[in-house]
């Protein structure tokens, strides 16, 4: 390739690396060393960081995430394995309509799986009903912390394992089929083919999966938003991302969230580093 | 015993669907329904009175047509721009030879390690400080697609060498060669990047909000969401859950029509050994 033909491919994509990604993230870091204040914004040094470290509904965030990573990861993980891992016993043309119908609470937005997710967990809503339809108490769901945690697990839960499933599809699917034919013909039973040859083979997409949760988890925006406005009895829902959000644009304090941010991306960075480690390890 | 094994099987596998399926069900069948049937237990799976008026305070809206296109420009924009821009770059990392080549690739995919939240201040900053404003904003910042280049280099290095070579030998041109050659006959990757890029530009709630304040520039998106979750609004379940059916369509419409090359272009390269 002409030296001429590569500059004039690469400069659209530079340019907009430049813009979207390079250029806010040296005002992100500029950002967070100096005031919140609008009138006279001064360096401050790491007060923003130290600040953060020691702000309630931040680190309340944290361990937020914490209990909804236990609340939702192992769920959503045995779930969707087994569930793909069911599908691709089928023909393909079922797979691919299993797949697709899996997806749609997917393909719903956040926002609007949520707004209905709401109508169920009201006072009055179809949960309630049920509870007491079967003799039992009604719940205020989304108005007692643990609640409102269990609420918003189960919304994310319902609504997301579609994309988990097509990973692990299109990695069980890659799989030589020799491989399968070969543990058969040495007489493995299927289950055993299963656990002791597929489930070793797909640990790094597992890995994969579990970090995509884990990432999304303290990523989630639209459910807080939509299902408990503030974040929740006590900030009790809100993840990092939300605190952030709110910091910046509904406290108005920029240079603070900017500081919430990049701590934030140390610690998601953190994981990833986690994760390569374990991949590492085991494989 | 085959077959009723296999239709044991795929009753299992619809109902496993169904349960998923459920909310959405319900959001569909009642978007229908008059304000007062909700309560009543158990709930109908049809439409227990069927009507179109949630439909018809929808339509009322006075920039909904306005908003559905802008929705399609946002949408078809960011589509083209992003498979343009962001595969002349996978094209570039998977055919040219040039110094510093893998460092530019590095660079390049350091975004995808960087939450997009982190950055949301400053890019808005950024976009107020350039009086970029409404759409400008919105697709000036969703086009740049690190894990598309990504993708994109993967697949386009399944391709022989020697294809790009004879069309280079033609005298065809490298964007050429892209556009009329490349693309073409890396379908899989092309529907997938629809699918992502599409979704994204539809679903990208929060940044259209920031970014789409006046009232006709939003998109059918922020529009809808916003009329249905509008405080000052009387609460109308029957039509929040219009709002979901209606924003769902836009979705169905593009993942029907690129599923099929979709989990090939995650997984597969152009050519299998």
């Amino acid at each position: 390739m002409k030296i001429r033909a590569v500059l004039l491919m690469l400069v659209p994509v530079v340019i907009l690396y430049l813009y979207s990604f390079l250029a806010p993230m040296a005002l992100v870091g500029r950002l967070a060393f100096y005031s919140s204040d609008y009138v006279k914004s001064e360096f401050v040094g790491f007060r923003n960081f130290a600040d953060a470290f020691r702000d309630k509904y931040f680190v309340k965030s944290f361990e937020n995430s914490f209990w909804f990573i236990l609340l939702i990861v192992p769920f959503k993980l045995a779930l969707s394995y087994s569930v793909a891992s069911f599908l691709t016993g089928f023909s393909k043309k079922i797979q691919s309509v299993g797949r697709f119908l899996l997806y749609v609470p997917s393909l719903t937005s956040g926002l609007i799986m949520t707004l209905i997710w709401a109508w169920f967990l009201r006072r009055d809503g179809l949960i309630n009903q049920f509870l007491i339809l079967a003799g039992l108490p009604a719940v205020p769901w989304l108005a007692l912390s643990w609640t409102a945690r269990f609420s918003v697990a189960m919304i994310i839960i319902a609504s997301g394992i579609g994309m988990a499933v097509i990973i692990f599809c299109a990695s069980m699917l890659s799989v030589p089929k020799e491989l399968h034919d070969a543990a058969l013909v040495d007489g493995a039973s299927e289950k055993q083919y299963k656990r002791n040859i597929l489930l070793p083979i797909m640990v790094p997409t597992i890995l994969l999966v579990v970090l995509l949760q884990i990432v999304g988890v303290m990523t989630m925006w639209e459910t807080i938003y939509v299902l408990t406005g503030t974040g929740g009895p006590g900030g009790s829902t809100a993840s990092p991302v939300y605190d952030v959000f709110q910091t910046a644009f509904r406290f108005g304090k920029q240079s603070y969230a900017a500081a919430k941010g990049i701590i934030l991306m140390f610690v998601i960075a953190g994981i990833l580093l986690v994760k390569r480690q374990i991949e590492k390890f085991v494989t | 015993m085959k077959t009723i094994k296999l239709i044991v099987k795929l009753t299992l596998l619809f109902s496993i669907c169904a349960v998923f399926l459920f909310p959405a069900w319900l959001m569909l069948i009642n978007s229908f329904t008059p304000a007062k049937a909700f309560l009543r237990m158990p709930p109908k799976l049809i439409p227990y009175k069927f009507t179109l008026i949630n439909y018809k305070q929808a339509m009322s809206l006075r920039y909904l047509p306005q908003w559905i296109l802008n929705s399609a420009i946002v949408t078809i924009v960011i589509i083209c721009a992003g498979v343009l821009i962001n595969g002349a770059a996978g094209y570039v990392f998977a055919f040219a030879k040039f110094r510093f080549k893998s460092v530019l690739f590095v660079a390049l995919l350091l975004p995808i390690f960087v939450t997009r939240y982190t950055l949301l201040i400053s890019q808005f900053i950024i976009v107020g400080k350039l009086h970029l404003s409404g759409i400008l904003a919105v697709l000036s910042m969703s086009i740049f697609w690190p894990t598309g280049i990504y993708l994109f280099r993967n697949y386009f290095g399944t391709i022989p060498i020697s294809l790009i070579e004879s069309a280079r030998l033609d005298g065809a041109k490298e964007w050429v060669i892209l556009s009329r050659i490349v693309l073409p006959i890396c379908k899989p990757i092309l529907g997938a990047s629809i699918v992502f890029l599409g979704m994204g530009a539809l679903g990208d709630f929060i940044w259209q909000m920031l970014n789409l304040q006046e009232i006709q520039t939003r998109t059918f998106l922020v529009g809808l969401m916003l009329s249905a979750i509008d405080v000052y609004a009387i609460k109308n379940i029957g039509y929040e859950l219009t709002v979901g059916t209606l924003l769902f369509i836009p979705y169905l419409v593009i993942f029907s029509f690129s599923s099929r090359y979709f989990l090939e272009g995650l997984t597969g390269g152009a050519l299998k050994e």
